[in-house]
């Protein structure tokens, strides 16, 4: 411009140019000093601990200027983990004036359980005009877990006590009832647990808990592999339903006083949790912090031998042993430890094999087939299979 | 300034806002200058707005940054703004009377004076800056304006175009151009060893006025 200004005896275009020129040398001079500040940047994120699967939530970023001098123009952008789905851009541009602190928030949604982690933030700072950035990556891991999703599917699996036909609502395993405690009436409790004395005093429905109606020790295992990440769609894959299905065993189980042990197998170690059921929440989250989405079982189905030893127990212990596992996995397993798994377990062990579209991976007659092979493998040792009946998948997810 | 220049300019603004908006990346200053260039090039008169929206872009990339409320931000905002502006009221006129001089002198070459004197202009509104900022620097109007900055920028622009001069000049005048040029290098190692800032302003006034009469000498 300012050639062609004095080519062509254009007064007015060099007046333009130079102070362009100027300009773009004001701009310069700003990145400069800005670059110099980036390390007096204090960047931190908020975020909740603990969220539950496909629940939105808000991130908060916030950039501190710690040094003396303001900052012209800064660009954050945070790096937001696969599988989860972002409502909000992750970025913002803001003046952080000295000593200030300047944030902005972003919503995500997980679509897939487990520990997640926002790595690193990428910080841009240049000139007032945004002719020169300096661009730079910041290191803030901030984790949180997601927890599988429990609100909406059936919590309380029938399925379970069709398994094992201890947990009959209104029987009690050990022939004793006495009442060792009172609680509110929830849906689903039997109708003849209801004290209906407590109803006349007090106006609300009360249902009795009986000393020796819940005995049991359950060793609930679980073995996730890559696989069971590529089969169905997030947040619908396979291993989604299976830690849906923990979850809700786990729960269900708590809410009749059963302890639970638990054992996650997700990586080259095996993740134990004793007595889970105790404080339900914590072991939750205990668990599903071990697990990273695309996670993978390194070892052999008979790891889980061990879990017993893990856990300080041995398998005595144990009135069942619970493996969540589905027909891909077994399939892929080698049957000689599978087998083994089967006979150390005997008649306590019960394979649970959740509900899931596996015709649409598998063709019909050799997963009936295969169906077939695995009870009768199972049962042999006096053990027993069970398909899940509930559905635990989940609405695809509506963007908006 | 003809239709297809304009619609240019639309499809390149409206094209680099939809990739800003994307990327999240400021394209529209860029390719404002570029589009400045390009016209300059073919001598449009589109030149002076594709020019002015790379300014209008930042100015509305910094009142639309980050916090909008806080009134410190503001203050900040402000003080950008007005340093920007500052620029443009001290540069263009600065260029215009220098560029409008050398041509009422009637030189066989003017521009080599021009910007030598708008070199030397720059220098001296520096220093007169200068010792006025050292006293208000602490009020908070004048902090907004940003003068040391706009001071410094000023002593540089009028240094490196000053250089830009004397290249000039040694290209089109041979020995004459690089005496000027060794009577520049001597000066401004000389205000270099100054400290008091109006010494400079002096040397770089008496700079501009040799010079100057050199070219009357050589040229009328």
């Amino acid at each position: 411009m300012l050639l062609y200004g004095i080519k062509n005896v254009d007064i007015y275009a060099v007046a333009v140019s130079f102070s362009l020129i100027l300009l773009i040398y004001y701009d310069y001079h700003q990145a400069v000093l800005a670059s110099d500040l980036v390390e007096g940047l204090s960047i931190s994120r908020d975020a909740p601990k603990i969220v539950t699967e496909l629940e939105e939530f808000e991130v908060h970023v916030i950039a501190e200027n710690l040094s003396g001098t303001d900052i012209p123009y800064i660009t954050i952008r945070d790096s937001v983990p696969e599988y989860v789905e972002v409502q909000r851009k992750p970025t913002a541009s803001m003046i952080l004036p000295r000593g200030e602190a300047v944030g902005f928030s972003y919503k995500i949604r997980p679509v897939l359980s487990g520990s997640h982690t926002l790595y690193g933030l990428t910080v841009r700072v240049g000139g007032p005009l945004g002719f020169f950035v300096v661009e730079t990556e910041l290191r803030s891991p901030t984790s949180f877990t997601v927890l599988p999703y429990s609100g909406g599917v059936p919590l309380r699996l029938k399925s379970l006590e069709r398994l094992w036909g201890l947990i009959v609502p209104g029987r009690s395993t050990g022939g004793m009832y006495d009442i060792a405690d009172l609680r509110e009436y929830s849906p689903g409790d039997d109708y003849r647990k209801i004290v209906w004395k407590a109803l006349a005093r007090s106006g609300k429905l009360y249902v009795r808990e009986d000393f020796g109606e819940v005995t049991m020790r359950l060793l609930l295992m679980l073995d996730v592999n890559a696989i069971n990440w590529e089969l169905g769609t997030p947040p619908n894959t396979l291993a989604s339903i299976e830690l849906r299905v923990l979850r809700s065993i786990v729960e269900t189980l708590a809410k009749y006083g059963v302890s639970v042990d638990v054992a996650v197998c997700c990586s080259a170690t095996t993740k134990v949790v004793r007595n889970a059921t105790e404080d339900v929440e914590r072991s939750l989250v205990d668990i599903f912090s071990y697990i990273t989405p695309y996670c993978s079982c390194s070892s052999p189905i008979t790891v889980f031998l061990e879990a017993p030893t893990y856990l300080g127990r041995s398998v005595e212990d144990y009135s069942a042993m619970l493996l969540v596992v589905n027909p891909v996995a077994v399939a892929s397993e080698n049957p000689a430890r599978f087998l083994e798994l089967v006979r150390t377990f005997g008649r306590k062990f019960k394979v649970v094999i959740p509900r899931f579209e596996y015709e649409n991976y598998i063709d019909k007659e050799d997963l009936a087939k295969f169906y077939s092979t695995l009870a009768s493998l199972v049962e042999r040792a006096e053990g027993s299979v069970e398909m899940l009946e509930e559905n635990l998948t989940l609405r695809p997810i509506k963007r908006g | 300034m003809e239709v297809v220049e304009i619609l240019i300019y639309v499809a390149t603004v409206a094209l680099t806002s939809l990739l800003t908006y994307v990327t999240g990346v400021d394209l529209i200053s860029l390719a404002a200058a570029a589009l400045t260039a390009y016209y300059a090039s073919i001598g449009s008169n589109m030149t002076v707005i594709s020019a002015i929206t790379v300014v209008l872009v930042s100015i509305v990339r910094i009142a639309t940054a980050r916090p909008v409320k806080s009134r410190k931000a503001l203050m900040v905002k402000l003080k950008y703004l007005t340093t920007m502006t500052t620029v443009i009221a001290i540069a263009i006129p600065i260029a215009y009377i220098s560029a409008g001089t050398a041509i009422q002198l009637q030189l066989v070459d003017p521009w080599p004076l021009a910007i030598l004197i708008a070199a030397s202009l720059y220098v001296l509104v520096y220093g007169l800056i200068s010792p006025t900022t050292l006293h208000l620097v602490s009020v908070s109007f004048w902090d907004m304006l940003d003068l040391e900055h706009v001071e410094e920028f000023l002593y540089k622009s009028g240094v490196i175009i000053g250089a830009l001069a004397m290249l000039i000049n040694v290209a089109t005048h041979g020995v004459l151009g690089l005496i000027m040029m060794l009577i520049y290098i001597v000066t401004l190692f000389a205000t270099m060893k100054m400290k008091l800032l109006l010494h400079r302003v002096v040397v770089s006034l008496i700079m501009a006025v040799t010079v100057a009469i050199t070219y009357i000498y050589g040229y009328t």
